[in-house]
């Protein structure tokens, strides 16, 4: 049973650290076997060098045609965040999900674009996504978070995931180690501890009984 | 065991609670452990020294800059005891209270009373910019100038009726508003001050950042204006485009007059940023404490009482 939510400070986390030593660092001494170490999507991504500026991308025709399409508060709505889409997902799966997202509207139906084309590609947030300093750049989803949760584990000895929450309540686990009974995380991360964007609170301990 | 550890500061955070019964900033000290701790003043500043307690969260300032408290910073005086200094920009009363649970949560509630008191009795002009067929600027993507700077002012005018400053906008929907109507407004209203809120336009999209405009030769809206800009860089963390004298606010004679330019809407990033409530709140935010800040600071207002 969970008995407490630790939501834990950290320096600006940049691309010169590394993720694995920033939660030893920052819960070596509050988590132990048995507890939860959430680390948010975001800063995975961003010590992994996925944090883009856009004035560094030159986006495609293809890429230019494409972004009109989607809603327009969304993530892929301008030419570049588009063209890291592509680039993450190949050409021919972004035409599957243009397929689907056309069959989709004509039946209706929302979110077939993101099914048939890579749920990662929900994970990308487009400039003014981020808290500062990464407000100007575009964040892509975390690579191999998998093995991010097994290397906190090994390291700390705690259960870990990698997790995506927002203010509404929606909450997405990326990747859990091997002891960890999802279904239950999901409500304990609903009322998002990790608090709003600006709090740079980036991970949560989340204490369990003894 | 957990519970046998040195309890550990884990997380510091502030946050403005507004009710009908009370307008306090509230700061909490979050450690895994309860310890002991005295809580006092260093001239306007509040500080909490701890007793047995380690930081585990990087010490240094964390700004704050919500127009009562500038920073709160967390020091190491001893290798087991630590300091949080809360940084004031007016003196305020205090008390504090403690929780227990994981994690333990010391909280020091501030007065706002003394931003209420520099605003007593002063009537704000707000004026959103645009309206109705003058759509204003338009960012890259989709957005409209007169539909984000109405939110803003929303925002800023909810800030002022929380202190019960008078507030009136020139307009509350799409509307469209000849500018000397706005200007004739201010002057049949008596308004203290006149506000104006819009977006930059410019032809490079790569322009981008906050400025703000004043009535050119008027003393007043200039040092009103600096306090405005500056504080809302404090907060937005944008580019500086400076301050601009302009002459089509002379009408206004007797009144101070602004007009901010919160960002560069034809900027696609700054367009990205409008998209944000939480922006909006910020944006607004800013331009409060620069206003605050302009009455702290003028002559007619040194004696107001605390």
């Amino acid at each position: 049973m969970i008995v407490g939510k630790i939501p834990i400070r950290t320096h600006v986390i940049t691309e010169k650290d590394d993720i694995v030593d920033v939660v030893f660092k920052y819960t070596g001494e509050i988590a132990g076997p048995g507890d939860v170490i959430a680390v948010a999507e975001t800063v995975v991504a961003i010590t992994q060098g996925r944090a883009i500026l856009p004035e560094t991308v030159r986006p495609g025709t293809l890429a230019k045609f494409l972004c009109r399409f989607p809603g327009k508060d969304g993530s892929l709505a301008t030419p570049q965040a588009m063209h890291l889409a592509i680039t993450e997902t190949g050409v021919p799966r972004i035409f599957l999900g243009v397929a689907a997202a056309a069959a989709g509207k004509i039946a209706g139906r929302k979110g077939d674009f993101y099914r048939v084309a890579g749920r990662h590609l929900t994970l990308i947030d487009d400039v003014a996504g981020t808290m500062w300093p990464f407000q100007r750049h575009i964040i892509l989803g975390p690579k191999t978070p998998q093995e991010v949760v097994d290397r906190i584990k090994d390291a700390t000895g705690a259960e870990a995931v990698v997790t995506d929450v927002n203010d509404i309540g929606n909450v997405d686990i990326l990747a859990a180690s091997n002891g960890i009974d999802g279904k239950a995380l999901i409500k304990e991360l609903e009322d998002n501890p990790f608090g709003n964007d600006d709090q740079q609170t980036p991970i949560v301990v989340l204490k369990m009984a003894e | 065991m957990f519970s046998q550890k040195q309890p550990r500061i884990t997380n510091i955070w502030s946050k403005v609670i507004e009710s009908d019964e009370a307008y306090f900033t509230k700061v909490v000290v979050e450690s895994t452990g309860a310890y002991k701790y005295s809580v006092g003043r260093q001239g306007n500043d509040i500080v909490l020294i701890g007793a047995g307690v380690v930081a585990n969260m990087p010490t240094g300032p964390i700004e704050v800059n919500d127009g009562l408290v500038s920073d709160i910073t967390l020091h190491e005086s001893r290798p087991d005891a630590a300091t949080v200094t809360i940084h004031m920009e007016h003196p305020a009363g205090y008390r504090v209270e403690s929780s227990e649970g994981i994690p333990v949560r010391t909280a020091i509630f501030l007065e706002r009373s003394t931003i209420a008191g520099l605003l007593q009795g002063k009537k704000i002009l707000i004026d959103p910019g645009h309206g109705g067929k003058d759509v204003g600027g338009k960012g890259p993507v989709n957005l409209l100038e007169k539909n984000v700077v109405l939110l803003i002012a929303n925002e800023l005018e909810q800030l002022f009726r929380q202190v019960d400053a008078s507030v009136l906008l020139t307009r509350k929907g799409d509307e469209s508003i000849p500018v000397h109507n706005r200007l004739k407004m201010a002057k049949d209203e008596r308004a203290d001050l006149f506000i104006g809120i819009h977006t930059h336009t410019d032809n490079n999209c790569k322009v981008g950042g906050t400025a703000v405009l004043y009535k050119a030769s008027s003393r007043e809206s200039l040092d009103l204006a600096k306090l405005v800009k500056d504080e809302l860089i404090r907060k937005l963390k944008l580019t500086d485009r400076g301050l601009k004298g302009s002459r089509k606010f002379a009408v206004l004679e007797g009144i101070p007059v602004v007009e901010v330019e919160v960002v560069a809407i034809t900027n696609w990033v700054e367009e990205g940023l409008l998209r944000s409530p939480t922006f909006h709140k910020r944006a607004a935010e800013g331009i409060f404490n620069g206003i605050t800040k302009y009455y702290a600071t003028t002559d007619g207002n040194k004696k107001v009482k605390v």
